[in-house]
């Protein structure tokens, strides 16, 4: 008998705050939807440089993705058959004047998922921005990948192209160093994180897959249009 | 009466100094560490503590009749988990801004073991009022501890307070990494710890 | 075969959940006075991660997912510990009370050590985690939990007679080791590529 009692307690509890739990996710879960998407789309305005989301109010700015932003391509990596997304930014809602590509990246960093946007020039060659969208590292070691420090390589230009044959596309270099031209990691060097060791690890090595997939996916639309 | 006579008074005072849940009872230490670089952080986590730790204590409070030992763990933990993932989800959709900086630590005071060790060590067997204030006084006391090691990581370490930069930082900042890492954490939680335990032995000894 | 002794290796050392990640803190700094009581709830921690890591992984992917409940997943996989925790409470209270009783408070606030949720989590992050790799992931950490602990209650009890100040003792003296160790495992940490 108690131990029966003992087993309905358990049960009534955890249906209680399960419902609890359940009902305010479900009832939230629009919200939720909604600010995630917002966050994205502030963030590529952000990344493409297409507004100052200080000023933009959440409808402009979810006009001027719509907009200046086709998304309709996806490129193919035909090593391994995977989706690339194509993002293409646009001057001004015509679509007359390109600002610049994006594609996503994604992987997994010291604690959890991290993913965002790297913005490429009109060669494909050279990024122009890179934008976290969504991360859980560390605050004030790992969580400072968002912070203008470590945006700023990208912003100002990578070399994304094919690397020599055992080389990577990206390296992860001490901060304010800069690597010697001739040597494999000249132009292509982003600084670490000073205490935030792994975090920087885990980012080099997911923007390289990244990077190397976009590469193959993208050599293989110019050949296919040729 | 005054306050500090009351069970639940003494048992609020009690929590904040003579035994202080992160000094005296070494608990809550991973949370310490992982959020003490940056005081902004910090003082949400704290809010996030005291909160939970009050809600939970006094559940588990009125419920201290009706739970069978045998499962007393799973309820408790339960209640825990239920109360802060509530408050997740409630951030989540109203404040996304502020959610982007406590998301992470969501996980960390569902595990923070100030809150179950109050929950079990006290209000499984005392009433609901004074559960809730030694819930309430624990979370404080962890909050004392975890400022003070906060302002110094953060100045050291960044230079700034709150993100704002100290006065005359370029003549006299320079950035002691260790400070923004864990192992600093650990330094300078070991000086407040010996700092505490010298002021509440000596008084100990001079009561004796 | 070879692969699951990779992660176990990996889990126990290299990604050692206590040194690496700074999870699992509070009672190995609380209960490594001893050694004895050490290895005992060193033990108690590979036992509870490792099933709780195996069935997390099994209620995740055949419930969980097939569902839609992930959001529940931090009070499932929480509760399926305590759960634990309880059944392990009972068996050392039963078969030795003297373990039980210097663990004290301890032994039920290994339910919320966070190295052991931690594990639930983080073997949900890793690509290509089937049952059996999930299964020695939990085992693996948990083993680099009790190598830790047992290391630290070696060197507390050889530092035991020496000279420490008062307000030093105990916990004080303990993380300022833990800090050494730490920086140590930190410049590991940059070495490893």
């Amino acid at each position: 008998m108690k131990r029966v009692k003992t087993v309905l307690f358990m049960i009534v509890i955890a249906a209680l705050y399960g419902a609890g739990v359940t009902g305010l996710y479900l009832s939230s879960t629009q919200t939720v939807e909604q600010n995630k998407r917002f966050i994205e789309q502030r963030a590529l305005v952000e990344l493409f440089g297409l507004g100052d989301i200080k000023t933009l109010s959440k409808k402009e700015i979810a006009r001027i993705v719509e907009t200046q932003i086709d998304r309709s391509e996806t490129l193919t990596d035909p090593q391994t058959g995977r989706q690339v997304p194509l993002l293409k930014a646009f001057a001004d809602p015509t679509q007359s004047t390109l600002v610049a590509y994006g594609f996503p990246f994604t992987g997994i960093g010291f604690w959890t998922t991290i993913s965002g946007y790297i913005a490429v020039d009109a060669t494909l060659q050279k990024t122009v921005g890179l934008k976290v969208i969504s991360q859980a590292e560390t605050p004030g070691l790992g969580a400072r990948i968002e912070e203008p420090f470590f945006v700023k390589p990208f912003a100002d230009g990578l070399d994304i192209s094919k690397p020599e044959p055992g080389k990577s596309y990206l390296y992860m270099g001490t901060a304010g160093s800069q690597a010697d031209p001739g040597t494999p990691q000249y132009g292509r060097t982003f600084d670490a994180i000073t205490g935030a060791t792994q975090t920087s690890l885990a980012m080099e090595r997911m923007l390289n897959a990244s990077v190397a997939e976009f590469r193959r996916a993208a050599d293989n639309r110019t050949t296919g249009a040729q | 009466m005054s306050f500090k006579d009351t069970a639940g008074g003494r048992a609020l005072l009690k929590n904040i100094w003579s035994d202080n849940p992160v000094f005296r009872q070494v608990l809550g230490i991973c949370s310490a560490l992982a959020v003490t670089n940056l005081l902004k952080n910090t003082l949400l986590m704290c809010g996030g503590l005291v909160f939970t730790a009050a809600l939970s204590s006094l559940t588990v409070s009125l419920l201290r009749n009706y739970i069978p030992k045998q499962v007393r763990m799973m309820v408790q933990v339960l209640i825990i988990a239920a109360y802060v993932i509530i408050v997740d989800i409630f951030i989540r959709a109203q404040f996304p801004e502020i959610h982007k900086t406590i998301g992470p630590y969501v996980g960390l005071i569902i595990t923070n073991c100030i809150i179950m060790g109050r929950a079990e060590a006290f209000a499984s067997k005392n009433p609901a009022w004074p559960s809730m204030l030694d819930g309430i006084g624990a979370g404080l006391g962890y909050s004392l501890v975890l400022i003070v090691i906060a302002v110094v990581r953060e100045a050291l370490g960044f230079g700034t307070l709150l993100g704002i930069p100290l006065p005359a930082r370029d003549i006299w900042w320079y950035q002691w990494t260790i400070m923004v890492m864990p192992p600093g954490a650990f330094f300078m939680l070991a000086l407040v710890a010996w700092f505490g335990n010298s002021i509440v032995l000596k008084k100990e000894g001079g009561a004796k | 075969m070879m692969h699951l002794l990779v992660i176990f290796l990996a889990a126990a050392f290299t990604e050692n959940i206590l040194l690496a990640r700074f999870l699992g803190m509070c009672s190995f700094l609380a209960i490594s006075r001893q050694l004895k009581t050490s290895i005992g709830l060193g033990f108690a921690v590979v036992f509870v991660t490792t099933f709780t890591a195996a069935l997390n992984w099994l209620l995740h992917t055949y419930v969980m997912v097939p569902l839609g409940i992930e959001f529940l997943e931090l009070i499932v996989f929480i509760v399926v510990i305590a759960a634990f925790v309880q059944l392990v409470e009972m068996i050392i209270e039963r078969f030795s009370p003297s373990l039980y009783f210097s663990l004290g408070i301890f032994l039920p606030l290994i339910t919320v050590n966070c190295a052991i949720l931690g594990v639930s989590l983080f073997m949900l992050n890793k690509e290509g985690f089937r049952f059996w790799e999930s299964l020695v992931f939990g085992f693996g950490s948990g083993v680099g939990w009790l190598l830790a602990i047992v290391l630290m209650a070696g060197i507390r009890e050889q530092i035991k007679e020496d000279k420490i100040p008062p307000g030093l003792r105990g916990s004080g003296i303990t993380l300022i080791i833990t800090g050494i160790i730490a920086l140590a495992f930190v410049a590991f940490s940059g070495m490893i590529k």
